[in-house]
Parts: C-alpha cells; sequence; structure tokens
C-alpha cells in the first residue's frame, strides 16, 4: 500500500501532500523481480529507461554505486547466471538508484540462506553511506531490524493499534561483531519483550 | 514502415494485374499433340501478328477448366462437347466457337492380359476416370448398349493418373484415356493394351475437343474472339501440314520436362484426320452433330435443363 | 571420458549413420528391381533428377515459395493485430474468437476448391489458403502470450513510474514471445502444406503443380524431388523462427 499498488480500502495515505505515490516511491521485494532477458547493466537502469533520464550523469552514477556494492563486475550477465545473493544486490542497486523520496525495502532478504543475508547486511552498510535518503525496512527478524536501523517500530495490525519505538544508538559502520555484545543483548531484550505483548510467543 | 506499405501497394497491384493484359487460355490436359496448332500458333508468330497477348497453361485440376471460363476468370478454354453441354444446361454462360478434334478420341483401355474386349466383360470390375463427368456418361452409355447398368461397375476419378492406375492394378479399366496419347504412352512403357471405343458402342460421334468462352466476353469482345479464332485455325492449318515442326514448338514452349516427344510424335500423325479431313475443314461447327448430342445426352438424363442449340455454338467466325 | 566422448558422437553421428544406411539399403532395392522404377524411384534418379531439371524446379519453388511467404507475412500481421485488440477488450475476444477457432476447424481443403473458383487458379487463390491456414497459430500464439502475465513484475514496473505503453513494451510482449514463437512455427509448416495441397487442387504452377502434372508421364522422379525440396523449404522455414526466436528471448 505504501508504495501505491494498492489502495487503502478506508482513510489515505499520503506523500508530501499528495496521494499519488505510484511511481515514486523505490521499491525492493523479497522476489529480485529481475527482467531475465535483460543484462545486469539493462536492468539496473531500468528506471532511467522509464522515467526517460537515462543520461550520462546517471550512467557514472550507476557505475560507481555498482563498484561500491561489488557488481561492476557482472554489468553484463544475466541474471540467471547469477547467484541469489548477486541478484538481491543487483535489485538493490536499481532499487537505490530510482529518483524518489525514500527507500521501502520489503523483506528484501527472507528468501536468502542465512550466510548470505550477513553478508547482504555488509553491503547495505557499505552502500548507505552513498545514499542520502531514508530507507523504510520491513521485516520480521529482530536480530535484522536491530544491525540495519537507526529506529526500530513495532507496529500490530487490527484493534490492538499498538506501537513501540526504539532508537539504536549503536555507532555506523556496523559489522558483525557487534552482535553478540551486551548493547547489541540489551536491544534484542526490550525488543521481545514488547514484541510479547502482541504476539504469542514466550 | 513506409517502404512496407509502399511495396504491399505495389504487390497487390501487381497480383490485380496479373490477367488484365493478356488473353488466357486454359488447355484441358497437360500440353500434348492435340495442342500443337496452338503451339504452332504461338511460335510462329499468329497471335503476334493479331497483337494479341496470349497466355496459357494447364491447370491441375482439370475439372475446374468450364467454370473457370464461365466465371471470366479465364477467356478461353478448351474442352470436350458432352461436358460443356452439361455445364451449359447447368446454366454456366460458356459457348463453343471453335472445333478442334472432329470425332471422340476418349476410350476404355484395359490391359491386354485381363482379357476385356467388350463392355460387357465390364462387369463387376472397378474403372478408373479423370474426375470430369461426361466420361461417366459415356460409360453408362456403353454399359447401357450391352444390357449393364452403371452399378454393375465402381468408378474411381484417379484424376490426371489414368496410365498409372491401370497399370498398377489398382483399377482394372480406365475411361477418359486417347487413342491417340494414353495408348502410346503405355506402349512405350512396354504394356499391351486392348482399346474399347466408345462411337461403336452407341456413343454419338461427338467433338472431342472444342475452344470455348464466355457469352459475355464473346459479345464484349467479338473483335478479340475473331482474331483468336483466326490465329489458332491459322495454327493447326500449319500443324497439319507441318507436324514436325509443330511438335518442337509444344517441346519448346511447354517445356521438355513436361512435354514426352515420342509419345506425342507418334501422336499427332493420329490426330490430324482427327482435325481435317476431306469433308469436313478444320474448325467447322455442325450445328446437325451438336443437336445429335445434345439429344443422346438428354435421353440419357445427363442434362439439367432443356437448351436452344443455337445458344450453345457461336459459327460465324469457325464456319468460314 | 569415454562415456562423454561417446555420447557427443551418437548425438550428430548415429542419426546421421542411420540415415545413409536407409539411402543405401534404398538404392540397393531400386538397383535389384524390387518395384518398379515409377512407382519409388531411386535415390539416385531422384538426385540425377534434381540436377537436370534444376531450372525449371527452381522456376517452380519459387512461385510455391512466394506463396508462401506472402501468405505467411499476411497471417503474422493480421494475425498477431487481431490477437493483440482481443487482449485490450473484452468485446472483441468475445465477437472474434468464435470466427478465429472457426477458422481452424472448417477443412481449409474443402474451402479452396470454392476460394478456387472465386479467386482464379493463380497466386491469390494460394496465398490466401495459406495466409487461412497459418492465422490461427499465429492469433492465438500472440493472445495467449500477451494474457501470461507476470503481476508482480508488473506492479515492479509501475513502482517505477511506468505508463501503460512501457508496460507493454518492456514487460508484455517479451513474456509473449515464447507463445507467439511457438504459434509462429506451427504455422511456418502448415503454410507449406496448405500452398502444395492449394496448388493439387488447381495451380497453373508451383511444386504442387509439379506433383500432379509430373505423374501422368511417368517422372515419378520429379515427384520425389519436389517433395524434397518441399522438405528442405520447410526445414528452412523452421530453421529461420527458430533463429529469430533465439535472438529476441535471450538469456532465458
Amino acid at each position: 500500500m505504501i508504495s501505491g499498488v494498492l489502495d487503502p480500502s478506508l482513510g489515505k495515505i499520503k506523500l508530501n501532500g499528495s496521494s499519488k505515490r505510484l511511481g515514486k516511491i523505490a521499491y525492493m521485494q523479497q522476489k529480485d523481480l529481475l527482467l531475465p532477458w535483460l543484462t545486469v547493466q539493462e536492468n539496473v537502469m531500468l528506471p532511467f529507461k522509464i522515467k526517460k533520464n537515462d543520461t550520462k550523469n546517471n550512467f557514472k552514477d550507476m557505475l560507481e554505486k555498482s563498484k561500491i556494492l561489488g557488481i561492476e563486475e557482472y554489468l553484463q550477465f544475466f541474471p540467471n547466471e547469477l547467484s541469489g545473493g548477486l541478484k538481491q544486490r543487483v535489485s538493490l542497486l536499481r532499487t537505490i538508484l530510482q529518483n524518489s523520496e525514500f527507500i521501502l525495502l520489503d523483506e528484501p532478504f527472507a528468501s536468502l540462506d542465512a550466510i548470505t543475508r550477513l553478508e547482504l547486511y555488509s553491503w547495505i552498510e557499505k552502500i548507505k553511506e552513498h545514499i542520502n535518503k531514508s530507507i523504510i525496512l520491513v521485516t520480521h527478524d529482530i536480530e535484522e531490524a536491530i544491525f540495519l536501523s537507526d529506529h526500530v517500530i513495532i507496529m500490530s495490525s487490527g484493534k490492538n493499534n499498538f506501537s513501540y519505538e526504539l532508537p539504536i544508538t549503536l555507532e555506523h559502520p556496523r559489522n558483525t561483531k557487534i552482535t553478540i555484545n551486551n548493547e547489541f543483548f540489551n536491544l534484542k531484550k526490550l525488543l521481545l519483550e514488547n514484541l510479547r505483548k502482541v504476539k504469542s510467543i514466550d | 514502415m513506409k517502404k512496407i506499405i509502399f511495396s504491399l501497394f505495389v504487390l497487390f497491384a501487381f497480383l490485380g494485374c496479373q490477367n488484365n493484359e493478356s488473353i488466357s487460355l486454359a488447355l484441358d490436359w497437360y500440353p500434348n499433340s492435340n495442342h500443337a496448332g496452338i503451339y504452332s500458333a504461338i511460335d510462329e508468330g499468329f497471335f503476334q501478328d493479331e497483337k494479341i497477348d496470349f497466355e496459357i497453361y494447364t491447370p491441375s485440376d482439370p475439372t475446374a477448366i468450364i467454370s473457370a471460363v464461365a466465371s471470366g476468370r479465364d477467356d478461353f478454354g478448351l474442352s470436350y462437347q458432352p461436358d460443356v453441354l452439361q455445364a451449359q444446361s447447368a446454366g454456366l454462360d460458356v459457348i463453343s466457337v471453335l472445333s478442334i478434334a472432329q470425332h471422340p478420341l476418349n476410350s476404355i483401355m484395359t490391359l491386354k492380359e485381363n482379357n476385356i474386349s467388350t463392355p460387357k466383360d465390364l462387369k463387376g470390375k472397378t474403372i478408373g476416370f479423370p474426375g470430369i463427368p461426361s466420361n461417366k456418361a459415356m460409360l453408362k452409355t456403353v454399359l447401357n448398349n450391352q444390357g449393364l447398368d452403371i452399378s454393375d461397375v465402381e468408378t474411381i476419378d484417379v484424376g490426371f493418373e489414368l496410365v498409372k492406375a491401370l497399370i498398377s492394378g489398382s483399377v482394372d479399366a480406365i475411361i477418359g484415356a486417347y487413342w491417340t496419347h494414353e495408348s502410346i504412352v503405355m506402349e512405350q512403357q512396354g504394356y499391351e493394351i486392348n482399346i474399347i471405343r466408345l462411337e461403336e458402342w452407341g456413343v454419338p460421334d461427338y467433338y472431342e475437343l472444342i475452344l470455348i468462352t464466355n457469352v459475355t466476353f464473346l459479345n464484349e469482345n467479338k473483335i478479340e474472339v475473331e482474331k483468336v479464332v483466326e490465329s489458332i485455325t491459322k495454327g493447326y492449318k500449319f500443324a497439319i501440314k507441318n507436324p514436325e515442326k509443330s511438335i518442337s514448338s509444344v517441346i519448346n514452349i511447354a517445356g521438355k520436362e513436361i512435354v514426352e516427344e515420342d509419345v506425342e510424335r507418334k501422336g499427332i500423325e493420329l490426330l490430324i484426320p482427327m482435325w481435317e479431313s476431306k469433308s469436313i475443314p478444320f474448325g467447322f461447327q455442325d450445328t446437325k452433330k451438336w443437336e445429335e448430342t445434345y439429344n443422346w445426352m438428354k435421353n440419357n438424363n445427363f442434362l439439367k435443363d432443356e437448351l436452344k442449340i443455337e445458344d450453345l455454338l457461336f459459327t460465324e467466325f469457325s464456319n468460314n | 571420458m569415454i562415456n562423454i566422448f561417446f555420447n557427443k558422437i551418437s548425438k550428430s553421428f548415429l542419426p546421421l549413420l542411420s540415415f545413409i544406411s536407409l539411402i543405401f539399403i534404398w538404392q540397393i532395392l531400386s538397383v535389384l528391381q524390387v518395384f518398379e522404377s515409377w512407382l519409388l524411384p531411386s535415390p539416385f534418379a531422384i538426385l540425377v533428377e534434381l540436377f537436370d531439371s534444376k531450372h525449371f524446379l527452381f522456376r517452380h519453388t519459387l512461385v510455391t515459395a512466394f506463396e508462401i511467404f506472402v501468405g505467411l507475412f499476411f497471417a503474422i500481421f493480421l494475425g498477431s493485430i487481431l490477437g493483440f485488440s482481443m487482449t485490450l477488450s473484452k468485446i472483441l475476444e468475445r465477437s472474434f474468437l468464435p470466427y478465429i477457432i472457426a477458422s481452424q476447424v472448417i477443412p481449409i481443403f474443402a474451402l479452396a476448391p470454392i476460394l478456387i473458383v472465386w479467386f482464379g487458379a493463380g497466386f491469390l487463390s494460394k496465398i490466401i489458403v495459406v495466409f487461412l491456414i497459418s492465422f490461427f497459430p499465429v492469433c492465438i500464439g500472440v493472445f495467449d502470450g500477451l494474457r501470461r502475465s507476470n503481476i508482480d513484475m508488473e506492479n515492479m514496473l509501475k513502482t517505477m513510474g511506468a505508463n501503460n505503453y512501457q508496460i507493454y513494451s518492456i514487460l508484455k510482449i517479451k513474456l509473449a514471445l515464447p507463445s507467439f514463437f511457438s504459434g509462429l512455427k506451427v504455422a511456418s509448416v502448415s503454410s507449406v502444406i496448405g500452398a502444395v495441397v492449394a496448388e493439387w487442387i488447381g495451380s497453373k504452377a508451383g511444386l504442387g503443380w509439379i506433383m500432379k502434372v509430373s505423374g501422368p508421364l511417368f517422372h515419378t522422379e520429379r515427384v520425389f524431388a519436389s517433395i524434397l525440396l518441399l522438405s528442405l523449404f520447410a526445414s528452412l522455414l523452421f530453421l529461420l523462427v527458430k533463429i529469430a526466436e533465439k535472438k529476441f528471448i535471450k538469456g532465458v
């Protein structure tokens, strides 16, 4: 609904005062949704092509970011030649290149194996410095939420209308070492406590 | 995109124009000695002298000629008098303008080893025919003459493949085979055959090959028709005097691939007396003969409607 | 190692070997006159005929080829347009679909004699027969192909700001291509059959015409040579479609 693909049955969602959201929010999903007949480069430049501004500058920007995400050498490959993790990085690149107010990541790593997921977290940390936009990450993985975000919000649906916000003050850039220190552990404890209030976990 | 549309336009113009400029004649069969006069008329330049662009071809379906002429698809056609009569009585607007083969060439042929020498021997046999309807009418007459009925035989449509059907044994006899052509073909392949002549068993002395045209075409293009009839007549007169050269014309124009030289050189000798004799000049259309053939067909219920003989033939150009 | 080697060899070598053996046996049987030469000519005689009458055969091959190419062109052009329009409107779909199906159910070869009476024994009637036979596979190929949707990808493009036209050109047409090419493969082979049989029924020239007229002259080698040329032509068409398919459907 946020991306504008669906509209709410009741009420309104507005972006900068306008209900027209479709095409203005960069949206990355669990499926990489790369077009299999286009090369990585063509896939990544697609948002520019659609908005009709695939200019030299944008191309340069794409090249730089592809270097940072470590996919520069794969630009002429086809998606079916890449591993799951690589495909998600390509999808990520495509998403962040899109000219948008903010970026919406919807459980983007859910279909990857645990180790590849950890790799992807590091790539996100790396590219985050080069993006000037807010990122909304939807996830069900507590550790992932803590590791990647600056704020975690727990929301529940339905009548409860429960929400809990927790700022994460860990320093950037973060690496996997921090997942076993005390600060991390305390944050996790807080989140779990609040989750119990809305979900039947014990 | 524009280029595509333009070339399509040109294509359609080409397709549409195909038949407009030249005068077309549908041959009754694949090119053979019976067409010698027409090929001579082309080769000796008789059509060119009259400034006529003449196009001849063999249709892959020999039964479609009369309807092609009737619908105006082809200006002229070669066909057989009994078939033309049947078509005319069914309402097709075709008319005969020239006679070519004055007597029947059609016959029933069998392999000698089957010992079939009279129509009576055909009882219970299978007979191949080219799909052309008059053959069935003639078969019926010949059988009735000997007290048999068409139901006493089985007929099979074999198209052009008369000889093969007979030789391979898939039929016991064939009708639609000319004693001036198919007989020679088979003899050359080393087969001995029996020939049953239709005129000897109750079929009247009909015209085996006539030139037909569309009634509307005749009325609107009298001069063209006269020129065509004259050119063809000249061609046959030339062929009668110069059979060798005439057959060479057939081979050169139709192509050696589809003309059997040995067969046709022999065939033309047998045909010349059929085209012209002391009593009958070439091309002459005898109204009495048309009456006779018409009556034969009417009495045997081969025709749909009654016809007036004057409507069936146009003798102005043929009977000079 | 030997296994892999043997595998590779057997893929191309064995079929070739069996083909050559078949021809060889056929030739021997012909030489021994096991069957009449005018019933089944020897492979050698067919080859000789191909060279002897090459100009004659080539001329008529061009005629048949012309009928096939023009008929196919219109079938692809109009079939694609109609297939596409039917996806745009349910009204169009319901109006046209029954006719399109009927065009396949009515045996074309029963219609052909009538078409030949209406349009003559020249090029036009054959082109129409080829068109009628090839139209359905292409039209349905396009229609089914375009209806193949990938909602996720469509939505993804929408979030990038793509309009309807862009969704078609970037996604939908590409998704439709496999189905389109399947239809095209069927159409290319049927078109050859359509042209030949239409020529049998009523024509002045072409490979089908040769087959009909050569028979009575005992030139059975020519009939077989024509069949050979027709098969080669149909294979060529099929190959062209496959090449086009590879070119347009990359990376899948």
